[in-house]
């Protein structure tokens, strides 16, 4: 739903709940496909940011994530069964990880083993892990055997692709003749990296 | 099935994983394009995307969009149901590092 309807809308206005009782079904599949516009967005971030500073584009990646995270928490609101289904599910594993993340950054950052070690800082890393558990617990459909399974069995869905697209990709390269060798480098280049390398290396010509 | 997993909502939720991973390794390769990458790893992407698609249109008996729509919802709910799990596994390796270690690790070079 768009901002402006949703902020023209009268206060008393009955919230529409299906897809078949809605007398203007485009409305909930547009709260519908922003839950899958939030998570492309998230992805496109996530792809940027995992680019690294030599490319320009991945000084967007942070940003693209937040916004996409934001779309998916405040906007959806009228959905369907499925899309609210897991709307919800989202919700709750964001108010559990947050937490859970934080934590387990100040516990590796004040831990003996990594970082300076700190009392205080274990201790608050140490209670937000305890209270992501306790949200958890509080939660009692969080853990049952069939969501297990379920969970392995999409695992095993995206295990069988990572192989098969490895296995193909080697087969595909291998056939197509792709796997020439580069050029030696003229002179001219081999000067060039000369160059750099001593400049940043701080060499001089005989390797001091 | 047993766990009262049936055997069509077992191949969508395996299905719905291929798509999910098909789905971010595609966004993946668009988003991170550059003109020197020759892999081909994106046609192997597509063609188990598509091969994960039919096996989920087969599974719920709707259109392509509707089966692509409930694979990648089951699939990432089903995901997020072993949050329990990475958590369990997270929470016992900080116990490890920040309890039972006292050794430091010295940085390298």
């Amino acid at each position: 739903m768009k901002l402006v309807e949703r902020f023209s809308k009268p206060p008393n206005s009955q919230t529409r709940k299906t897809q078949e009782s809605s007398p203007h079904p485009q409305v909930m599949i547009e709260d519908a496909g922003l839950i899958w516009v939030s998570l492309l967005i998230m992805a496109i971030g996530n792809s940027f940011h995992r680019m690294g500073p030599s490319f320009e584009r991945s000084r967007f990646g942070f940003p693209l994530m937040l916004l996409g995270l934001t779309c998916l928490i405040l906007f959806p609101e009228d959905l369907a069964d499925r899309e609210s289904e897991l709307h919800t599910s989202i919700l709750r594993s964001i108010a559990l990880i947050v937490p859970f993340s934080i934590g387990a950054i100040l516990i590796l950052h004040y831990s003996p083993t990594y970082g300076e070690s700190r009392t205080t800082g274990l201790v608050s890393g140490w209670l937000l892990v305890v209270i992501s558990w306790f949200i958890l617990y509080s939660d009692k459909s969080a853990i049952s055997l069939s969501g297990t399974a379920r969970g392995m069995l999409v695992l095993l869905g995206v295990f069988v692709s990572l192989v098969v697209v490895i296995i193909g990709t080697y087969l595909f390269e291998n056939s197509s003749g792709l796997k020439h060798e580069s050029e030696p480098l003229s002179n001219e280049e081999e000067g060039l990296v000369r160059t750099i390398l001593e400049r940043h290396l701080g060499g001089d010509e005989h390797g001091n | 099935m047993s766990m009262g997993i049936e055997f069509s909502e077992a191949l969508l939720l395996v299905s719905g994983g291929s798509l999910l991973f098909s789905f971010f390794a595609l966004v993946h390769f668009a988003s991170t394009y550059n003109q020197h990458n020759r892999s081909l790893a994106i046609l192997s992407t597509i063609l188990i995307g598509s091969a994960a698609l039919y096996s989920a249109t087969i599974s719920t008996g709707h259109g392509p969009l509707t089966s692509l729509e409930d694979a990648l919802a089951t699939a990432i709910i089903g995901i997020l149901e072993l949050l329990t799990i990475f958590l369990a596994v997270i929470t016992t390796v900080l116990f490890r590092i920040s309890l039972l270690t006292k050794r430091s690790v010295a940085a390298s070079s």
